[in-house]
């Protein structure tokens, strides 16, 4: 099993956040400009070329906390607190919500096979025999890979005695299931946003933190200072990342200002419940095969990438959007606010105009750390909106299409499922057969972008596996 | 090997959102012949997170009572091993 690792990046990202929050809603912006050099002071050790680059990347860090994108400055010497001013007037940054700090980026060479000082020319020659292509002779006592002939498999990685091959990797466009990420002249990352299906794989992968977000907390924060009435919509993925129970986050949520809290799993039951009449509906009328509709990031796959699939695509709205109405329903004045480990739900919120925003477990981790809230102590509370185990387990590979088995309309037969468990290069081809071929393994195709599904979301705080079995703990006597 | 050690991971909010989440699970990691000698658990908030210039940055963890700033796998298994060889 990997080792379960936070990166350094991780940790300054949610540091960053905390610092912003607890500013924004101090109302002192002015402490803002300070970040950068409170987090790398004079003479402490620096991660970057010198410590003034340091201090510049964590300016960028605290701009897209603020809900700007790097890409929108016009004025290098504009104040943090200038822009933090801004938040009253200006909605956060629209999609697409990735931005780049290319200063920050290491132009990494391409993503390549590599034949090492190490390689000692032997007399086996097992790289030359494994290799598919013959890209590999050997000259003057080393092996040599001509790129032209090399598809990259590793194959002959694989088999060197002396580890004398590697695999280099180039971490954001390997992570990109899409070929969304290209580089520039001088090497340094850039995004296709017409390609890019906002799933953050890239955000995670890149270990220089070159690839950020904009955040949407600020306006949140600002939004209850001013008193206004804003509604949690928790994800049922949240529910695995604290170590308690979810009754003492929601009283956290209220006592940083929500004023109400509506679990997400209840959408995910009205979604599951939809679901099933469709494709009950769908099979009536020889439908060969249906895809699930709930992951954002799939949306925009099959838009931007398989439009031949959209007619096997679902049309049932998600859980957020379910919850979303729900809330607008009972509180017509007020701000919702969804609370997820995604980065595409931002996307979908932003198309559909609701929810009013879209934080991440990383933000509503970082507003906790910001007010010093321990879980622990507190009382337990009841949202106003409560889901289903169902519902709840839309978090996990394998939970939506069990929902929709356990809501179908009787006399439905239970359809046959195959998952897609984290979307990539290979599944995305696959997918792409069935649309042609208009067959497929199975019924209902559950697709969760992320593998293990929204529990491994981009701006997830706790392991997956770890968030996937508290979330199953809780399970009542007879779910299946 | 008859030492015992015990390892006690902060399981503060703001220990568990820099990564103590990540080491929640360290456990199941040990050596096996480790196993039996170290006793993993919880340990609720000891404030030592909001005073950063005098502890250092979470997530902090304990072991036999020795705090460990910035813990992680590493430095856990390095202390363990110190506690075991003493």
């Amino acid at each position: 099993m990997a080792i379960p690792m936070i990166s350094e990046a991780d940790r300054l990202r949610r540091e960053v956040l905390a610092y912003v929050i607890k500013a924004v809603k101090a109302g002192t912006y002015g402490d803002i400009d300070r970040i950068p050099i409170k987090m790398r002071p004079k003479g402490q050790p620096f991660s970057r070329c010198c410590i003034y680059k340091d201090r510049a990347a964590l300016r960028y860090r605290c701009m897209s906390a603020l809900g700007f994108r790097v890409e929108d400055e016009t004025d290098e010497l504009k104040t943090l607190q200038s822009y933090a001013e801004d938040l009253k007037d200006n909605p956060p940054a629209a999609d697409p919500f990735l931005t780049i700090f290319p200063d920050a980026c290491s132009a990494c060479m391409e993503s390549q096979i590599m034949v090492t000082n190490m390689c000692r020319g032997c007399l086996a020659r097992p790289c030359t025999n494994i290799c598919p292509r013959k890209a590999i002779q050997v000259r003057n006592g080393r092996a040599r890979i001509s790129h032209e002939l090399c598809i990259n498999c590793g194959k002959c990685a694989e088999v060197c005695r002396y580890h004398a091959i590697i695999q280099v990797p180039l971490a954001c466009a390997d992570a990109c299931p899409v070929g969304a990420i290209g580089k520039t002249d001088d090497g340094r990352v850039t995004v296709d946003h017409e390609k890019c299906i906002r799933c953050g794989k890239c955000i995670k992968a890149c270990p220089f933190a070159a690839i950020m977000q904009s955040n949407q907390v600020a306006h949140v924060v600002r939004a209850i200072a001013e008193g206004k009435k804003v509604i949690a919509l928790v994800a049922p993925a949240i529910n695995g990342f604290f170590p308690t129970e979810p009754g003492k986050l929601y009283t956290a949520l209220r006592q940083v200002g929500f004023s109400a809290v509506y679990e997400v799993a209840r959408g995910g039951d009205d979604t599951a419940i939809a679901e099933a009449a469709e494709w009950a509906e769908r099979k009536a009328e020889g439908a060969p095969f249906m895809t699930t509709s709930c992951c954002p990031a799939w949306i925009e796959c099959v838009e931007r990438h398989i439009p031949e699939l959209k007619p096997y695509v679902s049309s049932t709205p998600t859980p957020m959007a379910y919850t979303d109405k729900r809330a607008k329903a009972d509180h017509p004045d007020a701000v919702t606010v969804f609370i997820g480990p995604c980065m595409a739900k931002r996307t979908e919120a932003h198309k559909h105009g609701s929810p009013d925003y879209v934080i991440t477990a990383e933000e509503i981790g970082a507003w906790l750390m910001a007010e010093n809230i321990q879980l622990d102590d507190l009382e337990a509370s009841e949202p106003e909106l409560s889901g289903t185990q169902y519902g709840a387990e839309f978090a996990i590979s394998g939970g939506v299409a069990n929902a929709v088995a356990h809501y179908l309309p009787e006399g439905v037969p239970t359809p046959t499922v195959f998952k897609i468990n984290g979307l990539n290069k290979k599944n995305i081809a696959l997918l792409r057969v069935f649309a042609k071929t208009k067959k497929a393994p199975a019924e209902i195709i559950e697709v969760m972008v992320c593998p293990g599904g929204c529990v491994a979301g981009p701006c997830a705080i706790n392991t997956p596996e770890d968030a996937a079995k508290l979330i199953q703990s809780r399970r009542p006597e007879g779910f299946k | 090997m008859s030492a015992t050690v015990t390892v006690e991971i902060c399981m503060g909010t703001t220990c568990y959102v820099m990564g103590s989440a990540q080491l929640a699970g360290i456990a199941e990691r040990l050596p096996e012949e480790w196993k039996s000698c170290v006793t993993v658990k919880g340990m609720r908030c000891t404030g030592a997170c909001q005073k950063a210039e005098q502890f250092g940055r979470a997530p902090f963890v304990r072991v036999n009572g020795e705090i460990i700033a910035e813990a992680d796998e590493g430095k856990i298994l390095s202390a363990i091993r110190a506690a075991l060889e003493q």
